[in-house]
């Protein structure tokens, strides 16, 4: 391919005060093309996306966009050259209809009054070059998470788009809105656009990108084609370490029953039963929509449940509100980690005291603040979590951290049952395998864990027992023995997401 | 809007600081007029009633909301209680026992009044600036009503004494407010409610999924406002010795302002009872300076309204500010250099 | 815009439902109701407030709000009667132009400290509605100017109609200010529906993050905003002073929370981006109709509090409770009170 290369960073380097963000980075971006950026957190590849599209100015090095060299860029030239960015939120209005999401930013470039007409037209120009059926006058409140993103995309198609990076776009799609997400992609990449994805979602993205580009502290370890890429040779080269994972194996001899569900029924749940014995992780696996996050947060109490059972080492409860929940000794590390995990705003030591403050009590009935500051302490040795003191922000630790904050804090309640739901998101891989020993540490003494993920290594190395989540039902529950079988990764993978499309779309691209 | 909580936090120690330079140029300008016994009497008298108020404000702004009703709310109770007093309800009650029902059960319906915006914010889900937005009208509607604008004179002497009441110069009023307000902040700072307080007004998300109740906590919170405005009005009419609608309603924006100087963070989660305090007796020395300058009623509401701003603007700036201020330090060589953090 | 419903939303079907059986009540108890002077009265006297709600609309929509406007409304007038009455002219085109010209500077006054507080907006102008009403008060009078010092050119607009309609005690007309009403309305409808600036105004609304992506510039749309509320506070306030034919320095200002309520009633979102001309409309009418008409069922004015409170507590029970509903269904967790 000798054409001109779209995009070109040339010895780009980025420092931030204290930091060296991107390193002597050459980047090269083809025209019809589909790249992917991997890398943990902090490794580079927001960064770079920022630079790309003017947000940030790089310290040195230079830009070429279409041929034409900048030394700086901004967000409004980066735009008129046709590079967009897709954030994980969309940026769209909730309250105004798809179609006027999809012309906004043409209307805003171009005219200064605006009229229905107008607007109907640039939106279903826009829906028809890549041929979908979306209903424009639906609010974006009333449409899906797969609707609102194709018009996201649009959008950015409205204002002819040329270069179009998208931050993590599957994360909350279901199994078909990815599958038309993907023949989009398909599709925009023949006309020529280019498409740079981040995503930690290989299974999906390696499907249609050529190229994967990993990040490391900064440097860009490589360009490597998706043919040739594995999930074991990723996580080499994202970590420089070959990171083995201790598997987890299940060493309680007599089965004790701690948790038992029967026919739970709640919102987005129809009929959930499991069990939960005591050295169990249970993994719980399923597409999004499938009802898994809706069942952690019915054994939390915050999606009561409207018929069927729960039972607590022998005990029927009635889970009416998170309170109760904690009182059985119910906890949940929620998947959003900074605003339902977390008060980040607060310090280490408020984090990791919050969910026992009623415990935390003086003879006289106050609050005890050095009990407080003893189990902060606690949990910041016991977890290892990496922090200047515990009167820091817990906003400034990494995400690795903050996670290790956040199951101190719940450990301190003595949980009978501990769900996670996706802990090791937007974690660096030591911490992941950190925490993965913490899990299985807190298996062996006794507390039974759920744990709720996508990612097939962090089952199968984690979970002694997995079950399968499906339209808020359980369609399938894989034992020991069968978690250990030949080929369980490929079945697994199919159980979660589209391994076996890869081929189809290699063949039409 | 991401808006920056940290920077209310170091308000009380600058407050103070504001504070005693205040004090040193009121002496210097007002002198006798504003440290006399007198005034500092008078000052004295009214501060209990706009204090309350102050608290009040202070839990809601902790909570992250706000709540408009409180001065309705003491007013009404106030209105109760005066009926009460002067027998015109509940007649058969014997003249003893009338101070007692009278300051009872204004604190009871005060109380009811509180919690029912709390039912309306917990169960229905409205937001608190509109809940209370409405109780505020539905309360003085009802204040209305009953007395239709007059003034209900006529209380037992017994009720009129205690408003005047002092021990060693010291108003009764005022010890009592400052009992309420050390109280206060005993609870906030040192019970697990009060903890549990700070942490749904500073995200009521996470709080919920820290297995809090939020809930309850909103409730309570809102029935305490209730019970401070219960002892505001009750204090006010025993004050002026007659209940009338209307009575404090510029203690409204007052309140505000107290609570913004005060360094409670209107988001939620943030400030300390010490700073109302604080604040509170600042607001008050300023009242009574411009009834000593003799400034009209105009004058002063433009003065609180810039009141609001400059504060909010400097709490904004206050880091710019901080850094000036240091660069300023060290060029005079009253500050040693340090090293950039 | 381009919603499905481009008919009428229920919310507006309720408080029509509910003006409707309102004033059958009222006309049966009293049928002095029905009079065409009272019908032409009621309409006169609150055009003010609708022009106002019309710019209350526009803030609210923008993620605001603001309870200046009444102080706004005063220092514009005042301005503009102080000018002419020492100038010795007598154009009412000029007193409107003053007023609305002050207005603005007002309003923008309000969007600079929005955009550069960021606190919450009604705290901000709860504290310029004091200042502005208070300047005004210090610096520029607070006399009252009554009929007899006023020019000629205000009560004859404040009494002149549109046409004139024959009853028992003489003629009666239909008041020009309801002109004003529906040049506020369509110049409101204008803005936001067929503007880009309006768009961003309604997107801003919605995220402020998401349009300054899009490459708006949130602090022009608030100084648009702001400074069109400001533009018809200033209008109201020729209005109110035309028909009252009198300058008082403390008339309008208290009244703000009334068209508050009237607003939200009427469907308006206070976190905003979402809200109807019509709304607005028949939730500040119901308010007016309530406060002014409730003499006619025997009450005295002091009732019309009791009343107007009850309604919005009723009228905001209501709705949270359903989004609180809609929001436990999604298990969406809110994330403030």
């Amino acid at each position: 391919m000798n054409e001109e290369p779209l995009l070109e960073f040339k010895k780009i380097n980025k420092y931030f005060t204290g930091v060296h963000a991107l390193k002597n980075i050459d980047f090269r971006l083809d025209r019809g093309s589909v790249h992917c950026l991997a890398g943990e957190n902090g490794s580079g590849k927001s960064t770079l996306v920022k630079i790309a599209s003017g947000v940030y100015t790089p310290t040195n090095g230079t830009i070429s966009l279409h041929g034409t060299t900048y030394e700086k860029l901004n967000p409004g030239i980066a735009m008129s050259q046709g590079v967009h960015v897709i954030y994980q939120d969309l940026s769209l209005f909730e309250h105004m209809s798809l179609a006027e999401n999809i012309a906004i930013s043409k209307i805003h470039r171009d005219e200064k009054f605006v009229r229905k007409s107008h607007i109907m037209a640039i939106a279903e120009k826009q829906i028809s070059k890549i041929g979908v059926d979306l209903d424009l006058h639906a609010t974006v409140r009333e449409s899906s998470m797969g609707n609102r993103q194709i018009a996201a995309i649009c959008r950015a198609l409205a204002m002819d788009a040329k270069i179009l990076f998208m931050d993590e776009p599957t994360t909350a799609l279901t199994r078909q809105e990815v599958d038309r997400l993907l023949d989009i992609v398909v599709d925009l990449k023949r006309s020529g656009l280019s498409i740079v994805f981040i995503s930690h979602k290989l299974d999906e993205i390696l499907q249609v990108s050529d190229i994967i580009t990993v990040f490391r502290d900064g440097n860009k370890v490589g360009d490597f084609p998706a043919g040739e890429m594995t999930a074991k040779k990723l996580s080499f080269y994202m970590t420089g370490k070959d990171v083995a994972y201790p598997k987890y194996q299940n060493s309680e001899t007599k089965r004790q029953a701690l948790l038992q569900v029967r026919n739970l029924k709640a919102n987005k749940l129809s009929d959930i039963s499991l069990d939960v014995n005591k050295g169990d992780i249970v993994g719980v696996v399923g597409l999004l929509g499938s009802g898994r996050s809706e069942f952690a947060l019915s054994l939390f109490g915050l999606n009561p449940a409207k018929s069927g059972t729960i039972t607590l080492n022998g005990r029927e409860c009635t889970i009416a509100n998170a309170q109760v929940a904690k009182e059985y000794g119910i906890a949940l590390l929620p998947e959003d980690r900074s605003t339902q995990g977390l008060f980040l705003q607060k310090t280490v030591c408020e984090n990791i005291s919050s969910a026992m403050i009623d415990t935390l009590a003086e003879k006289r009935g106050f609050f005890d603040w050095r009990k407080e500051r003893k189990i902060a302490e606690e949990g910041v040795k016991s977890m290892n979590i990496k922090t200047p003191s515990i009167a820091t922000l817990i906003e400034n630790l990494s995400g690795g951290n903050q996670q290790k904050a956040a199951i101190a804090k719940w450990i301190r309640t003595n949980p009978t049952i501990l769900i996670m739901d996706s802990p090791t998101v937007g974690i660096d891989i030591g911490s992941k395998a950190e925490i993965y020993h913490v899990i299985q540490n807190l298996a062996g003494s006794g507390i039974g864990i759920i744990l709720i993920s996508d990612e097939v290594e962090e089952i199968l190395t984690n979970c002694n027992k997995v079950v399968v989540f499906s339209n808020g039902k359980v369609s399938k529950t894989l034992s020991t023995s069968e978690l250990h079988e030949a080929g369980i990764e490929k079945r697994l993978q199919e159980l979660i997401s589209l391994g076996a499309r890869r081929k189809q779309y290699a063949e039409k691209a | 809007m991401r808006y920056e909580k940290k920077t209310f936090e170091k308000n009380p120690t600058s407050l103070s600081c504001v504070a005693i330079l205040l004090l040193v140029v009121f002496a210097i300008v007002f002198g006798r007029a504003m440290y006399s016994g007198r005034n500092l009497s008078s000052m004295a008298f009214q501060m209990p009633e706009f204090g309350f108020v102050t608290l009040g404000m202070m839990l809601a702004f902790l909570l992250g909301g706000i709540d408009l009703s409180i001065i309705a709310n003491a007013n009404l109770s106030g209105i109760l209680a005066a009926h009460v007093l002067t027998g015109q309800w509940l007649p058969f009650i014997p003249e003893g026992m009338k101070i007692p029902v009278a300051i009872i059960g204004a604190i009871l319906v005060s109380a009811a009044l509180g919690s029912f915006n709390g039912l309306l914010i917990t169960r229905f889900g409205a937001p608190s600036l509109i809940a209370t937005l409405g109780t505020m009208t539905l309360y003085a509607g009802i204040g209305m009503a009953i007395t239709g604008g007059k003034s209900i004179v006529g209380f037992p002497e017994a009720f009129t004494k205690i408003g005047i009441a002092s021990i060693a110069g010291v108003p009764i009023i005022f010890i009592m407010f400052i009992i309420v307000a050390f109280l206060m902040g005993l609870f906030l700072e040192r019970s697990r409610l009060g903890r549990k307080i700070y942490l749904c007004g500073e995200s009521p998300v996470a709080s919920l999924f820290s297995g809090i109740h939020n809930d309850r906590i909103i409730f309570i919170v809102f029935t305490m406002i209730g019970v401070l405005a219960g002892l505001s009005g009750l204090t006010i009419i025993s004050r002026v010795n007659s209940a009338k609608v209307g009575y404090g309603d510029a203690y409204l924006l007052q309140s505000l302002i107290v609570c913004v100087i005060g360094g409670i963070n209107p988001l939620g989660g943030r400030g300390r009872t010490i700073g109302i305090v604080i604040a509170v007796i600042l607001m008050q020395m300023l009242s009574s300076s411009f009834t000593i300058m003799q400034l009209s009623p105009y004058a002063t509401k433009m003065i609180w309204g810039l009141m609001l701003v400059v504060v909010m603007g400097l709490t904004r700036e206050s880091d710019r500010i901080r850094r000036v201020f240091r660069r300023i330090s060290e060029k005079v060589g009253i500050a040693k250099k340090r090293k950039d953090c | 815009m381009l919603k499905r419903h481009n008919g009428i939303t229920n919310t507006e079907m309720a408080l029509f439902a509910i003006i409707l059986i309102y004033s059958i009540v009222v006309g049966v108890v009293n049928s002095g109701f029905f009079n065409i002077d009272t019908q032409f009265d009621i309409i006169r006297s609150s055009s003010y407030v609708m022009v106002l709600a019309m710019g209350l609309l526009v803030v609210m929509l923008s993620g605001g709000i603001d309870i200046s406007f009444m102080a706004m409304a005063l220092f514009g007038s005042y301005t503009a009667t102080k000018i002419l009455v020492s100038t010795g002219s007598s154009s009412i085109l000029l007193a409107f132009a003053i007023s609305m010209g002050v207005g603005i500077g007002l309003g923008i006054i309000n969007a600079l400290l929005v955009s550069w507080l960021r606190l919450p907006p009604f705290i901000i102008t709860l504290g310029t509605s004091n200042l502005f009403h208070g300047v005004m008060a210090t610096f520029i009078g607070a006399k009252t100017y009554g009929g007899g010092r006023l020019p000629p050119s205000y009560s004859n607009f404040g009494s002149s109609t549109l046409f004139k309609v024959h009853t028992d005690i003489g003629d009666v007309g239909l008041s020009t200010s309801i002109l004003f009403v529906l040049g506020a309305v369509l110049l409101t409808y204008f803005l936001i529906y067929r503007t880009t600036v309006g768009r961003g105004i309604v997107a801003l609304g919605n995220s402020e993050e998401a349009t300054k992506r899009i490459g708006y510039k949130p602090l022009l749309l608030r100084i648009v905003a702001y400074g069109y509320m400001g533009l018809l506070a200033g209008c109201a306030g020729m209005i109110y002073v035309c028909q009252v034919n009198a300058v008082y320095p403390d008339k309008m200002v208290g009244n703000e929370l009334m068209v508050v309520a009237g607003v939200i009633i009427g469907g308006v979102s206070i976190s905003g981006g979402k809200g109807r001309i019509l709304g607005a409309l028949l939730g500040i009418f119901i308010i007016y109709l309530l406060n002014s008409t409730l003499i006619f069922l025997g009450l005295t004015s002091s009732w019309n509090q009791l009343f107007v409170g009850a309604i919005l507590i009723i009228s905001v029970a209501v709705t949270s409770y359903q989004e609180k509903k809609k929001n436990q269904k999604h298990l969406i967790f809110n994330a403030s009170i």
